[in-house]
């Protein structure tokens, strides 16, 4: 169902509900996997994934059919996970081995080494970086639409992902 | 150099429990209703709150803006003394006695000064006025 029918249904009075629980249907496995990405582990994406559509409904009542709701969500979602992580790290006094040590207890993570690896180089990376890869690389984003989700022009988002890839490959070299 | 990394691009390392997104859209409903419960109850207790105290604050705010307005328009009652005060301060040279009951005027003070000693000062002065006349 297209952005504009959801918001449609959702302003008819009564419909409220219904209307959000198909946005919850239709967008919470994508945003679940785009906040997956950032902070690794499911108990914390189930969290945010949750703190992120909570936001979504008090939000619905402002938002302005202009933007598309998708995007709209999206960056409600980067900045709940951003947040999130933030506040981890703060709380951690070594952060690498807290995250290793969350992804050893995750249960829904299969322990493959190699991708733990992974994991740590792209979560060292800066946060528009590590923003631009994960929409490149794990859901093949065109460079238009990664625009249309957080700004900035395909020249930059391009310069962005190069230097993400180097910074991955050189952190996988070094050991 | 991309293509080296495509190996990791594993989808299957990362899962998520049995029926996750269904669940989801579940709990989300009883969460948001949950929210909404919340809402009302605090809207309710804002609403309470509002009534409680804003007839006090009102109360005190035409209280204190009335008692301003008072203070700012009662009359001062001067006598003599604080005329001649108020003279000194100012250093005054009254060059006639219009000015003088002007400012008795402008005061509202009820003026002790009695019509003798006040012909008595026209007098000094060589100022012709129509109470001398009068007497």
């Amino acid at each position: 169902m297209k952005d504009k029918e959801l918001l449609n249904i959702y302003f008819i009075e009564g419909r409220k509900h219904y209307a959000f629980n198909l946005m919850v249907r239709s967008y919470s496995k994508r945003l679940y996997w785009h906040i997956r990405r950032l902070v690794h582990v499911h108990e914390d994406a189930d969290d945010v994934l949750q703190n992120t559509f909570i936001k979504v409904w008090k939000g619905l009542p402002q938002f302005r059919a202009e933007a598309k709701l998708y995007s709209w969500m999206h960056r409600i979602a980067t900045n709940e996970a951003l947040n999130h992580l933030k506040k981890q790290k703060k709380i951690s006094q070594d952060w690498d081995e807290t995250l290793l040590q969350q992804l050893e207890d995750d249960p829904y993570f299969d322990g493959d080494e190699a991708y733990k690896k992974f994991i740590q180089a792209v979560d060292a990376l800066p946060e528009k970086q590590k923003l631009v890869f994960n929409l490149k690389y794990f859901d093949r984003l065109p460079y238009a639409d990664i625009v249309d989700l957080h700004g900035g022009t395909e020249g930059s988002l391009k310069a962005s992902y190069h230097h993400a890839c180097k910074k991955i490959k050189d952190f996988l070299l070094t050991d | 150099m991309k293509d080296e990394l495509k190996k990791y691009r594993k989808e299957e390392v990362l899962k998520t429990p049995e029926d996750y997104f269904d669940k989801f859209a579940y709990r989300m409903q009883m969460t948001i209703g949950e929210e909404e419960k919340k809402t009302s109850w605090l809207t309710k207790i804002a609403y309470t709150l509002k009534l409680r105290w804003s007839v006090p604050l009102m109360t005190v705010v035409m209280l204190s803006f009335f008692g301003i307005w008072y203070e700012q328009n009662d009359t001062v009652q001067l006598n003599d003394q604080d005329l001649m005060l108020f003279l000194a301060e100012e250093n005054t040279d009254w060059s006639s006695t219009d000015e003088l009951m002007d400012l008795t005027y402008e005061a509202k003070s009820p003026s002790y000064i009695s019509d003798q000693e006040l012909l008595m000062y026209l007098k000094e002065e060589n100022i012709e006025h129509e109470l001398i006349q009068s007497f």
